[in-house]
């Protein structure tokens, strides 16, 4: 085999791999990138804790960032300027969970109570209750799954912990 | 000719490292992706057909089960790997007040993480080893042991953090599907539930495989800096793993599941290194008379 081939050959493979993944190395904003909500989130129209609500962004839904300030992104959101906080956006689409747990499992047995603050779940599929019966597993293993999986705890409670600890947006001045 | 095999192992090599660079270091299944891409495209690179073949082979066995796993079928995956941690781990701990904060930290950094909107769940079990333990999913196990040697919410959310990563990335999955053994036990797209027997045998090499083999170092190393990074987010002082880790130093022994874990030496290391690109963290958050209330004061 020519040596010099299988160089040009790995270089180009290289240049194309490269170039394909680049831009998701980037990190922070470009100019006018789409964002999408970690979960439900408020868009204010000034950025700080206070300033009154625009609306809210459910958990998924896009939006056009335009730039960052301290801990805030500027986004415009129903064709007004508006502020989110940096942590409840990401730059890769959450998969639509209820969507997936819609399709269903193998034969369905699980279902999403919550779909909110990671959501929680009632049930288990056919396939963890064939696996506990197989395996003799103790009716109180099963139990404890369920209870695991069904504890709910809604995004307004996640938010009134996170004000209790004045975490993130509650500590007050900015973070980085 | 003598030159031929050498050649064609630093091509080899060549591949795997463009591949795993070009992947972002995402992981295996991305890094496999991509070698079998290449591999595929430039059968020349590797012009021992057996080789090559063995390589798309690996690659696939990755590519299969990482892929063609859904969501549902990894949370029912989860469910299976939980009902045997519980019976193998101890059972839940009963105070409530206890299993809610921890889960309410646990769901503050998985919020942070790759996969936010999947339905994580926490678990405080009553076991006095320090142990943790994540699984498919989105199942994730903490032992009072540990929670007692813990001295902060934030050093609870770098933990948290950690074990949700490995969650998040996937890399259960990943270490299971590399396994070909245990891979080759459940075809997920067809046979997953006509038979029960090989599903069993599955969930159990698999439960075995994570807990006594654990994450390999690059999975745990990816999990220090994720974990470390979600905690930083939420807004924690994120400098919660280091007090663990100096403890295992210290002693000089691994705690359990933690025995196949990294050289805490080298872990502190590289969580400082990881800091040192934050900023300045040193007035965040600990939270330390939160936790003492919350859990410490309550655990039996």
């Amino acid at each position: 085999m020519n040596t010099a081939k299988i160089g040009t050959s790995i270089l180009a493979t290289a240049a194309v791999l490269f170039a394909l993944t680049a831009p998701f190395a980037l990190g922070e904003t470009a100019p006018s990138q789409t964002m999408y909500a970690r979960a439900s989130t408020p868009v204010r129209s000034m950025r700080t804790l206070g300033a009154p609500m625009l609306g809210t962004l459910k958990q998924g839904e896009a939006v056009k960032v335009t730039g960052k300030e301290e801990d805030y992104y500027r986004v415009i959101y129903d064709q007004h300027v508006g502020w989110v906080y940096y942590n409840k956006l990401t730059d890769q689409k959450p998969e639509d969970v209820s969507v997936a747990l819609g399709g269903g499992l193998p034969s369905g047995g699980i279902q999403l109570t919550e779909q909110e603050a990671g959501g929680a779940l009632r049930g288990l599929s056919p396939m963890a209750e064939n696996y506990a019966r197989e395996a003799q597993v103790p009716a109180w293993a099963v139990k404890a799954v369920d209870a695991m999986q069904a504890r709910s705890i809604s995004v307004q409670q996640l938010d009134q912990f996170q004000k209790e600890g004045g975490l993130g947006e509650y500590r007050g001045g900015t973070q980085r | 000719m003598k030159g031929r095999p050498s050649l064609t192992a630093v091509l080899t090599a060549c591949v795997l490292v463009v591949a795993f660079v070009a992947a972002g270091c995402e992981g295996a299944q991305k890094t496999m992706q991509m070698a079998a891409t290449v591999v595929e495209q430039n059968p020349q690179l590797i012009k021992d057909q057996k080789q090559r073949e063995q390589i798309l082979a690996g690659a696939r066995a990755v590519k299969n089960m990482t892929t063609e796993i859904d969501t549902p079928e990894e949370i029912g995956m989860g469910q299976s790997l939980s009902v045997r941690a519980f019976a193998g781990f101890g059972k839940p701990l009963s105070d409530e007040n206890v299993q809610r904060y921890v889960a309410e930290v646990g769901k503050l950094v998985a919020m942070q993480s790759e996969r936010p909107s999947l339905p994580y769940s926490f678990a405080v079990v009553q076991n006095d080893e320090p142990n943790a333990l994540a699984l498919p999913g989105g199942y994730v196990f903490i032992s009072t042991g540990l929670l007692k040697r813990l001295h902060s919410e934030s050093e609870l959310a770098c933990i948290l953090g950690h074990e949700v990563c490995h969650v998040a990335q996937k890399h259960g999955i990943e270490i299971v599907s590399r396994d070909r053994v245990v891979a080759s036990l459940v075809d997920f797209g067809a046979t997953l539930e006509k038979d029960i027997g090989k599903y069993r045998q599955f969930i159990d090499q698999f439960y075995e495989k994570l807990t006594v083999e654990g994450y390999d170092q690059d999975y745990e190393w990816k999990a220090d800096e994720a974990g470390t990074l979600y905690a930083y987010r939420v807004g924690y002082r994120p400098d919660g793993l280091l007090p663990f880790l100096q403890a295992s130093a210290a002693s000089g022994a691994q705690m359990e599941r933690y025995k196949t874990h990294p050289d805490p030496g080298v872990r502190i290391s590289k969580v400082r290194s990881v800091l040192a690109t934050f900023g300045n963290w040193n007035s965040l958050p600990t939270l330390d008379a939160r936790y003492r209330r919350e859990v410490l004061a309550r655990l039996p």
